[in-house]
Formats: C-alpha cells, sequence, structure tokens
C-alpha cells in the first residue's frame, strides 16, 4: 500500500472530470426543545458520474438523514440544513428555491425506498401512479406516458406490463412493488438514483434479484446511484466507493477493493470482523461493544472512542477530521490502521 | 334473501328509501301538492287532518292558521330543507376541507393560525352569528346557506387536519415529493382521494345537522321570513296553537325527523359499509 504522499492531487482530479454530485460539509439538524440536535456534521462526499457510491452504518448513523437532505426533503418544521452545500449540475440544490428544486427531484435525481409496502399510494392503480412523474416532469400526454410505462415495467422486468397497470399495489408482492419504484424512479431518465436500504424490506431471494436489476439498470443506463444500506454485502456487489457512517459523521471513504482489504478506521475493521466470523462459523460472534451514542450526547472527541479499544487521551480532545491517508482514501481516525499517523505532526 | 335485505346494507336501503322519497317531493312539489302552500282560505282555517274528529280528506294534514294547506305547505319546505341543508354542508366541507389540507400538510405557522381561527370559531355560539347575519343581510335562503356554510367549517377542518396529520409521513406521500410533486398535487392527487371516505360520511350525517339547524333558524325568526312555507316557520306558527291545533307543529317535527332519521340511517350505513372491519363482521 502507498502511503498518502499527494494529498495535492484531489483538488487537481476533482477539476478533470467533475462529478455528479459534489457534498460538501453537510450538517443537518433537528429541531428538539432543548436546542437543536445535529443528525448530520460536516458530511463531504463525491459521486462521480456513472459510479455507485455505498453509504453503510448502524441505524441513528445519519445515513438516511444524509440522503434525504440532499434533496431537502425533511420538512423544514423537523430539521433543517445547517450548513453546507450541495452541488449538482452546477447549482448548491441547499440555496435552490423550492419550486426549481421540485424540477430536479425525480427529473434528474430520484429516490427508492425503503419500504415498497407503503411507498406506492394503496388507493391509485400502479399505471397511474407511474405516469405520474412523467406527467408532471416531461409534460406529455397520458397515452404517451401510458406506452411508456409499459416499456418501463418490461424494462425493470415485470411480466404482462399491461395487466400490471392496471392492478392496485395490494395486488404486487413486495418485490414487484420495488420493481414498480424503481420504475418509477427510472421514468424520468434522471442522471442520480439515491437509493434509500432498496432491498432491507425484502426477503432474501427477492433482494438478490433486486439488486441484481440495479446493477444492470446502472450498467445499461450510464447511472449513478447512491446506495445506503447497512449490508456490507449489498455494498461489496455493488458499490464502486464505500462512505462508513458513524454518529452523524464520515469516518472513512475508499474504493470498495480497498475498504475490504484493509480497512483503516477502528470502526470499520469491527464491522467487517463481524461478517468475517460469520462467514467463518465460529462458536461467539464478536460483536462491537455498546451502542450509537445519541446525536445529543456525543463525546467532544471521537465518537467512537468510548467503543473503542484503541482509543486513549489523543481521541477524546476534538473529533478527529476526515483526512487522506492515501490517494482516494480518507478515514477520520487519529491512528489509522496500517497507515501513517495523521495527527503525529499537528 | 330476507336475511340479506335486513342485513347489512338495510341502512343504507331504508335511509336512501327516505332520502330519495323526500328530493322527489322537493323536486316535484308543484305537481303533487294539493294546493298552493301560500294560498289561504279563512273560511277554512284550522281544519284537522283526516284521521282526527271533523278532518277531511280535502285537507289531508288539516289547515293552519290561515285556512293555507298543511300538506301542501310541507312538501314545498322539503324544498328549502334539501337546499339549504345540502348547499351548506357543500360549503362548509369545501370550506373545511381546504383549511383542513392546508393545515395539516403545511404544519406550522399556517397551521396554527387555521386551527386556533378553527378553536376560536367554535367557542362562537353559530345562532349569535346567524342572528348578526340575518340583521345586517336579511333573511334569504342564500344568506342562510352562507350562515350555516359558515358556521360549520371547524368539523370537516378538525377532521381532515387530523387524517392529513397521520398521512402525511406516510410513504408514498413522502415518495410523491421525492420525484418532484408540489404542494397542491399532493394535496388534491394524494392526500384528498385518501380522505374523500370519510369526508363522505361525515358530510352525509351533516347534512342531517344542516337541515335541523335550518329549521331552529326558521323557528328563531332568523331563517326565510313568514309566509315561505319552510319546517322551521311551519314550527314557529304551531307553537302558538299547540292545544288549539296540535297537528301544525306535530306534522312539522314528524317530517323534520323523518328526515334527520333516514339521513342519519344512510351515514351510518355508509360508514359500516366504508369501514373495512365492520365488513369483515
Amino acid at each position: 500500500m502507498t502511503p498518502a504522499t499527494d494529498h495535492e492531487l484531489s483538488p487537481v482530479l476533482r477539476k478533470r472530470d467533475a462529478p455528479l454530485l459534489r457534498v460538501e460539509n453537510l450538517s443537518v439538524a433537528f429541531h428538539a426543545p432543548n436546542g437543536p440536535v445535529r443528525a448530520i456534521e460536516g458530511v463531504s462526499f463525491e459521486v462521480p458520474a456513472g459510479k455507485v457510491l455505498g453509504i453503510v452504518g448502524e441505524s441513528g448513523s445519519g445515513k438516511s438523514v444524509t440522503a434525504l437532505s440532499l434533496l431537502r426533503l425533511i420538512p423544514s418544521e423537523i430539521a433543517e440544513i445547517s450548513s453546507g452545500s450541495v452541488w449538482f449540475g452546477g447549482r448548491d440544490l441547499t440555496k435552490l428555491p423550492e419550486r426549481e428544486l421540485r424540477r430536479v427531484r425525480g427529473r434528474e435525481i430520484a429516490m427508492i425506498f425503503q419500504e415498497p409496502m407503503t411507498s406506492l399510494n394503496p388507493i391509485a392503480s400502479v399505471g397511474t401512479q407511474l405516469r405520474e412523474p412523467m406527467q408532471l416532469h416531461l409534460g406529455i400526454k397520458a397515452t404517451e406516458a401510458s406506452r411508456r410505462a409499459e416499456e418501463l415495467l418490461d424494462l425493470v422486468g415485470i411480466p404482462q406490463p399491461r395487466k400490471r397497470m392496471m392492478q392496485y399495489p395490494h395486488e404486487l408482492s413486495g418485490g414487484m412493488r420495488q420493481r414498480v419504484m424503481i420504475a418509477m424512479a427510472l421514468s424520468c431518465e434522471p442522471k442520480l438514483l439515491i437509493a434509500d436500504e432498496p432491498t432491507t424490506a425484502l426477503d432474501v431471494t427477492t433482494q438478490a434479484q433486486i439488486l441484481d436489476l440495479l446493477r444492470s439498470l446502472q450498467n445499461r443506463l450510464g447511472l449513478s446511484i447512491i446506495l445506503i444500506t447497512h449490508d456490507l454485502g449489498v455494498v461489496a456487489q455493488f458499490a464502486d466507493n464505500v462512505q462508513v457512517m458513524y454518529a452523524g459523521r464520515a469516518i472513512e471513504q475508499a474504493p470498495v477493493s480497498e475498504i475490504f482489504r484493509q480497512p483503516a478506521h477502528p470502526y470499520t475493521q469491527g464491522l467487517l470482523k463481524i461478517v468475517a466470523d460469520l462467514e467463518a462459523e465460529c462458536e461467539r460472534l464478536s460483536s462491537i461493544e455498546g451502542t450509537v451514542p445519541a446525536p445529543y450526547e456525543l463525546p467532544p472527541g471521537c465518537a467512537f472512542a468510548p467503543r473503542c479499544s484503541l482509543s486513549d487521551t489523543a481521541c477524546t480532545g476534538s473529533p478527529p477530521p476526515l483526512s487522506p491517508i492515501s490517494p482516494g482514501r480518507r478515514c477520520a481516525c487519529v491512528r489509522p490502521a496500517g497507515f501513517p499517523q495523521i495527527r503525529a505532526s499537528a | 334473501m330476507k336475511q340479506r335485505l335486513f342485513g347489512k346494507r338495510f341502512k343504507i336501503l331504508l335511509g336512501a328509501g327516505i332520502i330519495i322519497a323526500m328530493c322527489l317531493l322537493a323536486v316535484l312539489a308543484p305537481y303533487v301538492a294539493p294546493y298552493d302552500p301560500l294560498q289561504q282560505d279563512l273560511l277554512r282555517r284550522l281544519k284537522p287532518p283526516f284521521f282526527m274528529a271533523g278532518g277531511t280528506v280535502k285537507n289531508l294534514l288539516g289547515t293552519d292558521n290561515y285556512g293555507r294547506d298543511l300538506l301542501s305547505r310541507l312538501i314545498f319546505g322539503t324544498q328549502t330543507s334539501i337546499m339549504v341543508g345540502t348547499a351548506s354542508m357543500a360549503l362548509s366541507c369545501i370550506l373545511g376541507a381546504i383549511a383542513g389540507l392546508i393545515a395539516g400538510y403545511k404544519g406550522g405557522r399556517i397551521e396554527q393560525l387555521i386551527m386556533r381561527f378553527a378553536d376560536a370559531h367554535m367557542a362562537f355560539p353559530d345562532v349569535l352569528f346567524a342572528i348578526i347575519m340575518a340583521a345586517a343581510f336579511g333573511g334569504s335562503t342564500f344568506n342562510l346557506i352562507l350562515v350555516l356554510g359558515i358556521s360549520g367549517w371547524m368539523i370537516y377542518a378538525r377532521l381532515v387536519f387530523g387524517l392529513v396529520r397521520s398521512l402525511k409521513y406516510r410513504s408514498f406521500i413522502e415518495a410523491a415529493v421525492s420525484y418532484g410533486g408540489g404542494d397542491r398535487y399532493v394535496m388534491s392527487r394524494h392526500l384528498l382521494p385518501q380522505i374523500v371516505p370519510i369526508l363522505t360520511v361525515v358530510a352525509t350525517l351533516q347534512v342531517a345537522q344542516m337541515i335541523l339547524q335550518e329549521a331552529a333558524l326558521s323557528f328563531l325568526g332568523l331563517g326565510l321570513p313568514p309566509p315561505a312555507p319552510t319546517w322551521g316557520n311551519i314550527l314557529a306558527e304551531g307553537r302558538d296553537r299547540m292545544f288549539g291545533a296540535p297537528w301544525i307543529a306535530n306534522c312539522a317535527g314528524v317530517a323534520i325527523i323523518l328526515i334527520v332519521f333516514g339521513i342519519n340511517m344512510f351515514g351510518n350505513g355508509l360508514r359500516e359499509y366504508l369501514d373495512p372491519q365492520a365488513r369483515q363482521r
């Protein structure tokens, strides 16, 4: 592994092939009776065109909040973006007026959600719902939208599209519904698809089918995808780059091949060790002691320090920044495993 | 077969039957009514109905103080009652549903504004409001509809507000926003269709309330001015002769009871029919 020598390389690279989406220093705070509670803090990442970014983390790590706030989908009475910017197509989505943002939602950035059971309107037919984004964004007639809807259903592998169009969500299985959701998301040919735990609510065989479908669509349409999941196996199969989140911060970013070979952050190591134990069929599964701290009781230093076996006084001062440790890799730890210590000189 | 007739749809059928009969009477009033409701005949005043001693078939339900045929007046009274009842229901339903949708979906300051206004309006007596309106604009069918319509919106606003609040965070609403749906789109295409069944039941029952209120306002002299044949007016005229000519007030009372009963039957039957849990039983 080459040590991090050229930290200056990344801005140059950035200019040469501008990423499709660039998130800079994004913080989101929830309104609470005792003042704002930080749900995510200082999250920065990029999604290059045609690539898949996997965001992994436990429940409450802020991965869904990250996804939702990209399109400002969290109602303002619940939470607000307190700082940062989301650059997409030369515009900062955090500052775009609501009216213009609506033209980005579904048209340029589409989302699919965790619960296919409830993400479809129970009292509207599949066809009606499939046509809606197209009619909203593309201004095409109902007949033309119907024709395209049929094509889309065919694209996502639903047999007898014409018959399915007239059915209601309760007549479809979970996997079918998720396929319909994917068809809806792709209907306006977005450049970026945000998939928020798309397979969590499905059974294992259906999960694999949906992932295969997403994978092949991604290849065929040159789509960029942000895949949010807590399943490292899904990430390993599917993503090009990985961002690991913990307690509202990004703690490690790396290409998928490298992170599984050599995880740098103790938390990532812990996660991978659990998976390794599962594969090795050992007697007792290892776990990371403790739970994710709640956003309102974060320790002053590294949020993982109380659960980390390597923590010492260096970890308790202030949260370590997400710093480059080698080309294309960043880690927020005082002593990333196998890499030179970043705070040594500071 | 018999069991099915008296089964779960019995209430709907009975209620619908009464409502349809009443509506037919209202529409066909000029052809059905034996006399002009305003025609006085002082020689034949205060005749009892045919089933009482001294009554004749000429005036089936007798005559009032001015010799006007009571049956004809009641038949024409259905017109006012049904029209005012449904129109004011529609007005308050539309006002209340829009207010509730906006308050529930938008939340925040708009919600506070609308719902606190609804609370304040709840505390304000309807009759007082009606007196003010009647005093300011005089009694007419249009004003009556306006007064009743405006005084009933809070019920719908609160109902719709509660429903929208519970629907707002459902995934399909979030999904609709995520594919670019604006406020008006989400409210009209996704929220409204969800609440229409419940709204229908409440609106149906509300027609009965409105008819009662209309009768009450007419009784108090705040509805249509006296010669007009409304059930409330007939009731008020009958009150003076409660003992001498009890049929006047009683017949008007029975007419009101009948239509309110029919609408309530229909509304409750509809609620049971539309409620999936009750339907399985």
